[in-house]
């Protein structure tokens, strides 16, 4: 780049570019862009509910039990916060909705590496996500794109890149990781899950008043 | 979902850890939680799974080997799962009973143990009390009995001064010696309870307070004290099956109070004292009044001290049982705290029925852009409404019983309605409208107006469903119908053939339909092929004028049809035709009138008039004639005569005997050149 474009802010294709870049960045970390992509009805729904970290009348492990659900806002808000969380052994999640109980929504994650497997209770019932982790996850410093969806994939996770794929006109799609990133995690490697994890998830169908079935 | 078999039953169930729906069991200790994980697909095979189901119907030793339970074990140090197991442990007494009678499953086998039936569970046995309101009240403050004297109570004062504090003892003094005081302070006692009795039940109310539920032949007014201050017992962890059944047990026992049998007692024991007697139930009454808000208060404090959610399903639960799911009348108490519960939970039934309008319009907004975007919205709608309900629950409950309407959930009801029927009707969503639909029915049965209404329009909409169903598969027969008739149209004169395919593979696809033969989508089928059959035939005879063969097809084109327009239109059709060939037979058509003309007698004519019909016509042979004479017979005509000529009808074949005309000429004129020559 030449210093006259340097001094008049680069040329257009630059320009392009930033914007792109900007449009992603708010996708994927700003509240309140988050909350304009909901129906307006919902926004407001989101708008007139508490901020909060943590539902001060929540028991049980937070994150790990409906009666303690991660707040966050909207399904934006559901991604976004759950693609910035990484376990303490650095490895981000891909994850999946399973379903609802009320209006808490379930999703199953499990390890870029597959050595964990998580069951997450979600409530986008709120204005802003929450700004602490469940036990056993921190936020990724990395630029946290989308890992995960908000619907049911029937060969999780292997059908992540199919799921991509078909979400294109979702108008998130530029939000998410790049194919390449997860495609070599999840083509070489063999995810099973844990007796216990399998255990969770009967529990947790039982109880489920809603599912996702596409 | 996986498969698994109960620890308990050996029936199959879909899940390891999950409630039987046999026999209603679910593992709570750690040794069954391992064991119900070693008996599912995640550890054993499925003929293993099938050998210990054997061995537990049979009572036989469970045979499962102990690598397995070790491996159990090591799953179940999962955190998660262990806080999951928390939940299900505490709740599954609870709600199993109940989840099992809202699926219409086979009720729990008696001989299997039911927590939180009339024994109390051994949590709530356990619980023990510090003090209770009992303990605070003036007789037990002083030390003294319903049947101590004016005079004792003054010296019992005096000496509990020297242990307590001073101003209580004497407020219970007076509390107890004052005529206007004494009388609540004897209805918030054991009145007609021994003092040694009621010293006993005072130490035990401590000890167990649950275990006041067990006790027989007190007086009612005693017994319900005692349960009230059993109440201040229960905890956030109580039993929530368990404290439904308390608060029933309390209802209905208020239901018991009278005011005699409390005169009685009292009037009994302070014949002992020597306090004046009561003369009438007036006043009792004022204070048994008093009494029950005492009761009212104290299980509301109880309720107040459970989580939301159990709070909820603690007070579905007591009003569910207490008025046998709406259908009949609740005591008095169980009104009485659906009232407050009703005032205490207007605020947020209004703000869940504002989020609700909220989803409803985000419903309308999106209906536009199709199935997918209105899904997800309508899930959401789903979800609250039904928390929506959930809160509502007993007060819709109540309602019911009381024979009133629920403003609230008619309200909500018919709003979700109504996008229902705007889905439909406007949008053809048809599943979700019936998603909607269904959900109505499964909120608002409680409320009857709704619940007639909306069966209806669930019936209505299982009808346009079915009939899309069975629209759907006689799209063969349809497919069937234009492709012969567009054959028919390239090439009418094949029309009868492909009539006639049209009717032969029809019969077959509709052998084959996937539905009844009653339903009005397979008549619908044969109404099709009946229409196909019949512009077949019009097309076949407009083109040949052959209508012999018209006439079949539309035979049975009528004996498949069943529209009455259609049945019009094919009659008319088939008398049409039918007439027609009772006047032309199968005379082949005629593009112009032959010549008649002859030169000296010789030339073409016609001769003969034969068969004769009403409409004045008649078969007449067409002759060469030689000097008038005819020679050669050459075809047949059915003819009108019209004054100077004729009306040509059409052609008909030669009969025999022209045949024999033919031969006789030839043999003549062969005859005639052969003795010629």
């Amino acid at each position: 780049m030449g210093i006259f474009s340097r001094l008049f802010g680069g040329n257009k294709e630059d320009k392009a570019l930033r914007d792109v870049f900007e449009h992603i960045r708010r996708i994927l970390e700003d509240e309140n862009f988050q909350n304009d992509l909901v129906h307006p009805a919902v926004k407001q729904m989101l708008l007139s509910a508490p901020a909060y970290d943590k539902d001060p009348e929540g028991s049980g492990p937070f994150g790990f039990t409906e009666s303690n659900p991660i707040p966050v806002n909207g399904p934006v808000g559901e991604l976004a916060y759950l693609s910035r969380l990484e376990t303490l052994a650095g490895q981000r999640i891909l994850f999946h909705r399973i379903g609802a109980i009320g209006t808490v929504d379930v999703f199953e994650a499990v390890s870029f590496d597959g050595s964990e497997w998580f069951v997450l209770f979600v409530d986008f019932y709120h204005p802003r996500r929450s700004r602490i982790t469940p036990e056993g996850f921190r936020f990724t410093n990395d630029l946290a794109q989308f890992s995960g969806f908000h619907k049911f994939c029937e060969n999780f996770p292997y059908d992540f890149i199919e799921k991509k794929v078909a979400d294109r006109e979702s108008g998130l799609s530029m939000a998410y990781i790049p194919i390449s990133k997860v495609s070599a995690q999840i083509e070489r490697r063999v995810f099973n899950r844990p007796i216990a994890h399998k255990a969770k998830l009967e529990l947790v169908k039982e109880r489920l008043s809603s599912t996702l079935t596409q | 979902m996986g498969m698994a078999i109960c620890f308990n039953c050996g029936a199959a169930k879909t899940g390891a850890l999950i409630v039987c729906r046999e026999c209603g069991g679910v593992p709570k200790a750690s040794n069954e939680f391992a064991v119900s994980l070693a008996l599912s697909d995640h550890l054993s095979s499925k003929n293993d799974l099938a050998k210990y189901s054997h061995e537990l119907r049979n009572h036989l030793k469970l045979s499962v080997p102990n690598e397995a339970i070790a491996q159990a074990s090591e799953a179940l140090k999962d955190p998660q799962l262990l806080a999951m197991l928390g939940v299900q442990s505490s709740e599954a007494a609870a709600t199993a009973p109940r989840q099992v009678s809202a699926q219409q499953l086979p009720p729990i086998p008696s001989g299997q143990p039911k927590e939180g039936a009339n024994a109390p569970s051994s949590r709530t046995r356990t619980a023990q009390l510090a003090t209770s309101a009992l303990h605070q009240a003036p007789f037990a403050v002083l030390g003294v009995t319903t049947r101590d004297d004016r005079r004792r109570i003054i010296e019992l004062a005096e000496e509990r001064s020297l242990d307590l504090d001073h101003d209580i003892c004497q407020k219970a003094r007076s509390d107890l010696t004052n005529p206007r005081t004494r009388l609540s302070a004897e209805i918030a006692w054991l009145p007609g309870v021994s003092p040694r009795k009621a010293s006993q039940l005072l130490d035990s109310l401590l000890d167990n307070p649950m275990a006041m539920r067990g006790e027989s032949s007190l007086p009612t007014l005693a017994h319900l004290n005692l349960l009230a201050s059993a109440f201040e017992s229960v905890g956030a962890e109580h039993d929530m099956g368990d404290l439904a059944e308390f608060i029933q047990e309390m209802a209905f026992l208020v239901e018991d109070l009278s005011a005699d049998e409390v005169l009685r007692d009292i009037n009994e024991d302070r014949t002992v004292s020597g306090f004046p007697q009561l003369t009438s139930c007036e006043q009792i009454e004022v204070e048994l009044t008093e009494r029950k808000r005492h009761y009212r208060n104290v299980i509301k404090d109880a309720l107040d001290r459970l989580r939301p959610t159990t709070l909820v399903r603690v007070m579905i639960d007591t009003v569910d049982g207490a008025t046998a799911s709406g259908e009949e009348h609740a005591p008095w108490l169980v009104d009485d705290l659906v009232d407050s519960y009703e005032v205490e939970t207007h605020d947020v039934l209004q703000k869940e029925a504002e989020n609700v309008h909220k989803l409803i319009k985000a419903v309308r907004d999106s209906a536009p852009s199709g199935e997918a975007a209105v899904k997800p919205y309508v899930e959401k709608l789903c979800a609250v409404a039904s928390n929506w309900d959930m809160i509502a629950q007993p007060i819709q409950l109540s309602a019911k019983a009381r024979g009133i309407d629920h403003g609230a959930s008619i309200d909500l009801a018919w709003e979700i309605r109504g996008l229902a029927i705007d889905l439909f009707n406007n949008h053809s969503l048809l599943t979700q409208a019936q998603r909607l639909t269904n959900l109505l029915q499964k909120l608002f049965s409680e409320v009857p107006d709704v619940s007639e209404r909306v069966t209806d329009d669930a019936n209505a909409l299982a009808n346009i469903s079915q009939r899309n169903e069975d629209s759907k598969a006689i799209e063969p027969i349809r497919t069937l119908c234009d492709s012969v008739l567009k054959a028919s149209e390239r090439s009418p004169g094949n029309a009868f053939h492909e009539g006639q395919r049209l009717l032969d593979e029809g019969k077959k696809l509709l052998a084959a339909l996937p539905i009844k033969a009653t339903s009005p989508a397979y008549s619908e089928a044969k109404d099709i092929l009946a229409a196909g059959l019949m512009r077949c035939a019009v097309a076949f005879g407009n083109e040949t004028s052959k209508l012999a063969p018209c006439v079949v097809l539309l035979e049975k084109a009528l004996e498949l049809s069943s529209d009455a327009k259609l049945r019009q239109a094919l009659n008319k059709n088939l008398a049409t035709v039918k007439e027609n060939l009772a006047s032309l037979g199968d005379l082949e058509p005629i593009q112009t009138a032959p010549s008649l003309r002859t030169v000296n007698g010789i030339g073409v004519t016609l001769y003969g008039g034969t068969d004769r019909r009403p409409d004045g016509s008649y078969m007449a042979t067409y002759y060469f004639v030689f000097f008038a004479i005819p020679i050669f017979p050459i075809a047949r005509y059915r003819v009108i005569p019209t004054g100077g000529g004729y009306r040509f009808l059409g052609k008909g074949k030669l009969r025999t005997f022209d045949k024999w005309h033919i031969a006789i000429s030839i043999g003549l004129i062969v005859l005639m050149f052969a003795s010629g020559g």
